[in-house]
């Protein structure tokens, strides 16, 4: 399997003069890697999968496979494979047919493989189709098979053709909860074992965390941030970062001192509340303390606390039982705060509107964004 | 019990289906099955009013036996399998971009795709006899030009009327290509490029298979018009291009020989329902193929 690297220089693309899809885009692809393209849409993600592709002509700025641009490169030429959001499966041919469709037409094929026997390119859609689970199903038409199935035979008929890149466009948008969560999971160990270059646009955060080696968050055409799962999840970059990935408690404050490892913000109420790690911020700036819900731990007021944890004083405003954890939002001085905790048998965790809490968390478990919004 | 329930649902829908389709059900009966009953059996007759024998099948083997007939039958034929052809061919292009584009002036192209039917089939063949006729427009400016010395003869041949026909029936084609074309989602094209297609496999693989219905109701449409279709061929053929319905038309309105005509009537039915039957056979499979 050839994995490609892919690599986008300074990508603009817009519509007209005063619709920009996607503006200066930069990133690289590391190859054999699953990089995810994550932002709500008309962010521009669906815009730069459709260039790779061929479909749309950039603005400026150039993509390059393998170090080559690729702008001169019909899309037919590129070496691709997509799956798209309604998999574009063809309604007049059998699956069988289907993944034949590219070993027969593209002229590379044609020429390497002209001495493929019938017999040849049937085993390779054989192959395929056994390695996504589907052996058995050659005869039939994709108006015969069930949602996840046509994905699956989507995803094989992209592969047969032995593709620099795979590009998937919102492979599990249309499939139920249950069945996309399946195929999330056997997407990418098919990939893995592939080991293709793949990009992969969705608007489910969920979906980008679990799945990628990096994620793209995009917003407006611009690249907020480009990290790891992890990364984009624990020091998110920027505020749309922050509250797009997961769900997230933005404080605002003014940073009191800040060191090496170390900072310390006032917030709005005057209580102090210590950080570790994260990035260096000067004293005196105007910042948003960060704090995801479950990094929260929630006592009753009444209760004997830890200290050696930042604590803000609140009252319980709505619960949510989410069967082995809950959800709790809470009124405080600083403005409203949720969490989300998990739920044990003592009855030490049954909180009810109007109970006196204690929103403790560790100086570890926060981070400092830079305050972008006008306040 | 269900099953009595379900029996009296359906009878009642059956009788307001009745009651509402009964209108035109015995407008078609009185206006067009019982004077096709009439005709057929006109055509076995040896005279009219006043016939001698009346079941007789001279007519028809005389069809079969002149020359006359026959040659205006297969030029029927001719002209109706031209003109289609013609029209698929020229109006394909013209449906794809319409479904395709994003111009503004899409509207502008269907509009004046759709115009000839805006105006009478008369009127459209005077237009045409001033534009090609020996002092017409074309005729004027070729001369002009030193093309030619002296004027050609536009009118009054085949091709004459299947300018003619094709003009008036593109419509008809464009519009039902148009409909299946815009059935086609772009990401069935898009795929088969990205898996390596390039535009002629494309077209021949995906985009012309899965708009193959719509290319046979339309041509479907041509053929039984252009069969059917009489000002033109009379006019624009200028009783030089003699077919089915020019024939039928001296039959009846020049020898008053109403059985003779009455049988070349069949006969153009028969042929036209043959063809239209293949045709359909064909699209029906074709799209039980896609359906199943």
């Amino acid at each position: 399997m050839n994995a490609a690297s892919i690599r986008l220089n300074s990508v603009s693309k817009s519509f007209g003069p005063d619709v920009h899809a996607v503006q200066d885009v930069s990133l690289t692809i590391e190859p054999g890697s699953l990089v995810t393209l994550l932002g709500p849409s008309g962010s521009g993600k669906t815009t730069i999968l459709r260039s790779i592709a061929g479909f749309e002509d950039i603005s400026s700025g150039e993509i390059l496979i393998d170090g080559e641009s690729i702008a001169a490169t019909p899309t037919h030429r590129r070496q691709l494979g997509m799956v798209a959001q309604d998999y574009a499966l063809f309604p007049h041919m059998t699956v069988r047919d289907n993944l034949a469709f590219g070993i027969r037409s593209s002229r590379r094929a044609r020429r390497e493989r002209s001495r493929l026997s019938s017999g040849q390119v049937a085993e390779r859609v054989d192959r395929m189709l056994a390695l996504v689970g589907l052996d058995g199903f050659q005869a039939r038409r994709p108006q015969q098979l069930s949602g996840g199935q046509k994905q699956r035979v989507a995803l094989a008929r992209a592969l047969v053709t032995d593709p620099r890149v795979l590009l998937l466009d919102e492979p599990f948008a249309a499939l139920d909860k249950h069945l996309r969560e399946q195929l999330q999971i056997e997407v990418r160990r098919i990939q893995q074992e592939v080991g293709i270059t793949t990009v992969f646009v969705t608007h489910d955060q969920g979906e980008a965390l679990s799945m990628s080696d990096h994620v793209a968050v995009l917003n407006r055409g611009r690249l907020e941030q480009y990290a790891t799962p992890l990364e984009i999840y624990d020091e998110p970059a920027t505020r749309f970062v922050a509250e797009f990935v997961g769900r997230i408690n933005l404080l605002d404050g003014v940073v009191a001192s800040g060191n090496a490892g170390r900072t310390d913000v006032v917030l709005a109420d005057g209580s102090r509340i210590a950080l570790e790690g994260g990035r260096e911020t000067p004293a005196g700036e105007r910042v948003q303390l960060s704090v995801r819900p479950e990094r929260i731990r929630l006592t009753h007021a009444s209760e004997r606390h830890d200290d050696g944890l930042n604590t803000i004083m609140g009252v319980v405003k709505t619960v949510v039982y989410l069967g082995d954890r809950i959800d709790v939002t809470m009124n405080t001085i600083v403005g409203e705060i949720a969490a989300n905790v998990p739920r044990d048998r003592s009855g030490d965790t049954e909180f009810a509107d109007g109970d006196h809490v204690r929103i403790q968390f560790a100086y570890g478990a926060g981070t400092v964004l830079p305050d972008l919004l006008p306040s | 019990m269900n099953a009595r329930l379900k029996m009296t649902a359906s009878r009642r829908r059956l009788v307001s289906l009745l009651i509402s389709i009964s209108p035109a059900l015995i407008l078609i009966g009185a206006l067009f099955l019982l004077p096709l009953l009439r005709l057929i059996q006109l055509s076995t007759t040896d005279a009219y009013p006043k016939p001698s024998e009346v079941l007789t099948f001279e007519n028809y083997a005389e069809i079969f036996a002149r020359a006359f007939h026959l040659t205006s039958l297969v030029t029927s034929l001719e002209l109706a399998v031209v003109v289609t052809v013609i029209t698929a061919v020229l109006g394909y292009p013209l449906a794809y971009y319409l479904v395709r584009s994003t111009s503004r002036y899409k509207a502008l192209i269907l509009l004046a795709i759709i115009s000839p039917l805006l105006i009478s089939v008369v009127v459209r063949s005077i237009g045409w006899l001033i534009l090609l006729g020996r002092e017409g427009v074309v005729n004027q400016l070729l001369l002009s030009l030193g093309l030619v010395s002296e004027p050609l003869q536009l009118l009054y041949n085949f091709m004459t009327v299947v300018v003619g026909e094709v003009n008036i029936l593109m419509p008809f084609m464009v519009l039902s290509l148009t409909t299946s074309l815009s059935q086609i989602p772009r990401s069935l094209e898009e795929g088969a490029s990205v898996m390596g297609a390039g535009a002629v496999q494309r077209f021949l693989r995906v985009t012309l298979p899965l708009s193959a219905p719509g290319l046979i109701s339309g041509a479907m449409l041509v053929f039984i018009l252009t069969m059917g279709s009489y000002v033109t061929p009379q006019m624009l053929g200028g009783g030089k291009v003699n077919v089915i319905t020019t024939d039928i038309y001296s039959r009846m309105m020049v020898d008053f020989d109403w059985p003779m005509g009455a049988a070349l009537s069949v006969v153009t039915l028969l042929l036209t329902l043959s063809v239209v039957v293949v045709m359909s056979r064909i699209q029906s499979r074709l799209m039980g193929g896609m359906t199943r």
